[in-house]
């Protein structure tokens, strides 16, 4: 198992009161070992970012309804879904943070991260192009604007997921010895 | 109204109105029978400016022009919307407000904040106050509750000893004694009017034919323009014929989005109505309008405004409605939102005063600049309308425009002939008259 993991491996070496010391101290940049804790932690900020593309896809099927069948309902359904999405964003924003902070993430992947941040900025317009009241609401611009949402999404996530970092299993396993 | 709320109101006013205000055409060019209508807006914030309520300081008033005086009635209300004279003088003033509005969607969440804002979320009393001048000092001596627990009332009319109020859900009835000051038998029931759950546009105006056989209702769209699908617009944004008699109703004229006032044009005879039109495409569309209403009359909403201007947001459209919707004899000029309407009588104010209509301008949301809040004159001669709307109640607005003292919404003559205006910002009756008279 834990020949598995080099990374993993790398830090069964660390000694124990390094591994140990309080998170503050672990903040400290200029201590390479000190930055790892026990066991690698996946970064938070996927998962967040899967629910609010989910959402915002969700959001292009709902707008399609309404295109047929123009029964408001499904407008109604649309903006609650890019509300949840942006809710989503936002939380997302803080959760990437916080992995860079804590290390779960050793670098941004910065195509990625325009890429989300794009489809985020189109989906706030089309928060207010779906707040006009009845049909204009969706047809034209709303359901053009989740098409393109839903597009961008899908191309990120079916690429590589929906991190927009770099995971610290692909750093080198000798990083944590350096010292 | 703290300094808080003006900063809200300020940061609200800079982070959801649109770069509006230079370029827009002057209320003026839209007065009568051929308003100016720019090409519609599909906005991603609407213009907006909203004014927080704040009341009047001790001694500020509203303003009016020379030959006329204005004083306080009486204050101290829980948002007076309509006011009504009784024959021996006394008078109702109703005070109402809307049901709290479902929130269907995250913007009816921020509208009712920024509506809030503005004053339009103070709870009403629901129940009718009777005012008694009994020495004609300009101030009544007597004050009591007429009649209590009622449902969103708004407006009032007395034929016979029958006095009716509509309810935002029902008109009711009630025996009425002249003289007395409380009514405590229950009303019954005439007929239901459309409410539901959402009640957007609640206010239910009155208005009895001549004759006194038929009672005229006006009953307000369930929505700006169908966002709330057609199913609940059953009945709605028309005006009702109601027999007094039976209860028996049918629709008397459709497609008038919101007709928050209905009187009868005393030489004429002939019914007429304010109508609040719809938001959201622009500073100056829609205008507010008063119209005659023709009976079988379509004026139009949801589907085209002043005739045949097509509303591209209500879908599935309609051209048949389109090309026989009338179009109405007499533009406000935009978001003005009338609420109030009184024809003059023999005795009103002065003599030039006579033979047209006052109309009250609650006064705009959907706009920067604001427009409104005041109360107009329209001159009529042969039972139409001759000129442009005069300005007779100013003053409602503070001088710079940030705040607003009152909103003026009911009107009615008392028995000497003054206007009084039922104010739901300031919470009070204004009386107007003539100077020295």
């Amino acid at each position: 198992m834990n020949s598995k993991f080099s990374a993993v491996g790398a830090m069964k070496r660390t000694p124990l009161m390094q591994r140990d010391l309080p998170v503050p101290y672990m903040m400290w940049g200029n201590i390479p070992t000190q930055k790892r804790s026990s066991r690698i932690r996946l970064p938070m900020h996927p998962r967040i970012i899967g629910l609010g593309a989910t959402s915002l896809i969700g959001a292009f099927a709902t707008d399609v309804a309404y295109a047929q069948s123009e029964l408001f309902q499904w407008e109604n359904f649309s903006i609650w879904l890019i509300t949840i999405g942006l809710a989503l964003a936002a939380v997302a924003a803080v959760a990437l943070v916080f992995d860079a902070v804590r290390h779960r993430i050793t670098a941004i992947d910065w195509p990625r991260f325009c890429g989300f941040s794009g489809a985020t900025l189109l989906s706030i317009l089309n928060a207010l192009v779906h707040s006009r009241d009845a049909y204009t609401a969706v047809v034209p611009q709303g359901v053009v604007l989740s098409a393109i949402v839903t597009a961008i999404l899908l191309a990120l996530g079916w690429w590589h997921g929906w991190s927009v970092g770099k995971a610290p299993q692909s750093s080198s396993p000798s990083e944590g010895v350096r010292s | 109204m703290n300094i808080q709320s003006l900063l809200a109101g300020g940061a609200l006013a800079a982070l959801l109105g649109s770069a509006t205000g230079h370029d827009i055409a002057s209320p003026s060019t839209q007065y009568g029978a051929h308003p100016v209508l720019p090409a519609p807006h599909q906005y991603l914030v609407p213009p907006m400016r909203v004014p927080p309520g704040v009341g009047w300081a001790e001694g500020k008033t509203p303003v009016v022009p020379a030959g006329l005086q204005v004083q306080a009635f009486a204050t101290g209300f829980e948002h007076p919307r309509m006011v009504y004279s009784l024959p021996n003088g006394d008078v109702l003033v109703v005070e109402s407000n809307g049901p709290a509005a479902p929130v269907y969607r995250p913007k009816d969440y921020v509208e009712g904040k920024v509506k809030a804002l503005a004053g339009s979320a103070a709870p009403g009393g629901n129940r009718i106050i009777l005012l008694r001048d009994s020495a004609g000092a300009g101030t009544p001596d007597v004050r009591t509750v007429f009649i209590d627990h009622l449902n969103a009332p708004f407006g009032v009319v007395l034929v016979g000893n029958d006095l009716y109020v509509a309810d935002t859900d029902a008109i009711l009835r009630f025996s009425y004694t002249p003289g007395e000051t409380r009514i405590t038998s229950p009303g019954v029931k005439l007929t239901d009017l459309p409410a539901g759950p959402i009640d957007h546009h609640w206010t239910k105006s009155l208005a009895a034919s001549p004759d006194g056989s038929k009672l005229f209702v006006g009953v307000g769209s369930n929505s700006n323009i169908t966002e709330n699908g057609m199913a609940v617009e059953e009945g709605r944004a028309t005006i009702w014929e109601v027999d007094r008699r039976t209860g028996f109703k049918r629709i008397y004229a459709s497609g008038l989005r919101n007709p928050t006032g209905v009187a009868f044009e005393p030489q004429s005879g002939k019914l007429w109505a304010i109508v609040n039109e719809r938001d959201e495409i622009g500073p100056n569309l829609v205008p507010d309008y008063l119209t005659s209403v023709r009976e079988g009359g379509f004026y139009g909403w949801p589907y085209s405004y002043f005739g045949q201007h097509v509303d591209i947001r209500a879908e599935p459209q309609r051209p048949d409605l389109v090309a026989k919707a009338i179009v109405p004899d007499y533009a406000l000029s935009s978001h003005v939102a009338p609420l109030g309407i009184a024809f003059s009588q023999a005795s009103s104010l002065a003599a030039r005063y006579r033979g047209g209509v006052f109309i009250a301008e609650h006064g705009s949301w959907d706009r920067s600049p604001l427009n409104g809040y005041k109360v107009v004159y329209v001159p009529f001669q042969a039972g139409r309308p001759s000129g442009p709307p005069q300005d007779i109640v100013t003053g409602f607005l503070t001088p710079d425009q940030r705040k607003s003292q009152g909103r003026p919404v009911g009107l009615a003559f008392d028995a000497k002939g003054a206007l009084l205006i039922a104010d739901d910002v300031g919470n009070a009756v204004w009386r107007v008259s003539a100077r020295g008279g």
